[in-house]
């Protein structure tokens, strides 16, 4: 049992490590949404994964401290607002405010 | 997920089609009377409340399967509610476990925690929670039975360590894909 745990332990320290830490600096801020609920990763992790399969989502971060999603478009497209509420409500999440910081 | 204490060797896989509810297999291996369990395992969420950095949940979690050991093989059956609220710094939970297994095991256990975050990390950092479980089984020699622990989580990842007064240890790993 202690092996066991062990094992378990490294992996997890392993598995944590800075090589496979979410490399998220100089994501533009296209889209910002303001959601109520998110206080842990496994929250952020359910979200980034709807909007990571958004066809013009070129990446997705999210700010905990502040409880928004941060999206970046892809160049020359967008998403609109009931897209936004729709994947975020399904996520198990409440939308509060939606800005697009870098309109076009 | 796997959960260990010191009467349960747990494993559970699921999956989750909506947010609203997750389907998957559920193993226990029970040590303090060497039977083993298997079910299929639903659970659904029936409200959450979504707040500015706080949210607060009740599931209802109920399974089917058999119980079985060496002379014997049953139905059975467990069904409880689980109700959490969380912030970004504090934590309490509560649940409880219905078990009917004929007569290899019948039960009612419940589980309460409360948890604080030494320090509050945001996205990807290592979160770090302090823990106290008090379990209470009023069919158990001892029947409450108190566990102080600490969870490791990142990312995807969850890590419970913690030790039971009554000389157990308690590790639960979840591990979300």
């Amino acid at each position: 049992m202690k092996k066991i745990i062990l094992t378990l332990l490294t992996a997890f320290v392993f598995i944590s490590s800075p090589v496979l830490a979410d490399q998220t600096e100089g994501i533009q801020r296209d889209v910002v949404v303001k959601v109520n609920g998110m206080v842990c990763d496994f929250c952020a992790q359910s979200i980034k994964k709807v909007f990571g399969k958004q066809d013009s989502v070129a990446a997705v971060d999210v700010d905990l401290d502040k409880g928004e999603i941060i999206i970046d478009l892809k160049d020359g497209q967008k998403i609109d607002h009931e897209t936004i509420t729709a994947l975020v409500t399904d996520a198990g999440y409440n939308v509060t405010d939606i800005i697009e910081e870098n309109a076009e | 997920m796997f959960m260990n204490d010191k009467d349960t060797n747990s494993s559970h896989i699921h999956y989750s089609p909506t947010a609203k509810y997750s389907v998957g297999w559920k193993h226990d291996y029970r040590g303090d009377i060497d039977v083993n369990m298997d079910f299929v395992q639903l659970n659904n969420l029936l409200k959450r409340w979504n707040l500015p950095s706080e949210q607060a949940n009740f599931y209802l979690k109920s399974g089917l399967g058999v119980a079985y050991d060496d002379d014997n093989f049953k139905p059975a059956a467990f069904t409880g509610i689980a109700l959490d609220w969380e912030t970004r710094r504090y934590f309490t939970s509560y649940e409880n476990h219905l078990l009917y297994a004929d007569d290899i095991d019948q039960h009612i256990k419940h589980k309460a925690r409360v948890g604080i975050a030494p320090y509050v990390g945001n996205y990807g950092d290592l979160h770090t929670w302090l823990m106290f479980q008090v379990d209470y089984d009023a069919g158990a020699k001892d029947s409450f039975s108190p566990t102080p622990l600490v969870r490791f989580f990142k990312d995807a990842t969850m890590v419970e360590a913690g030790y039971n007064l009554d000389n157990g240890i308690l590790f639960n790993f979840i591990q979300r894909f």
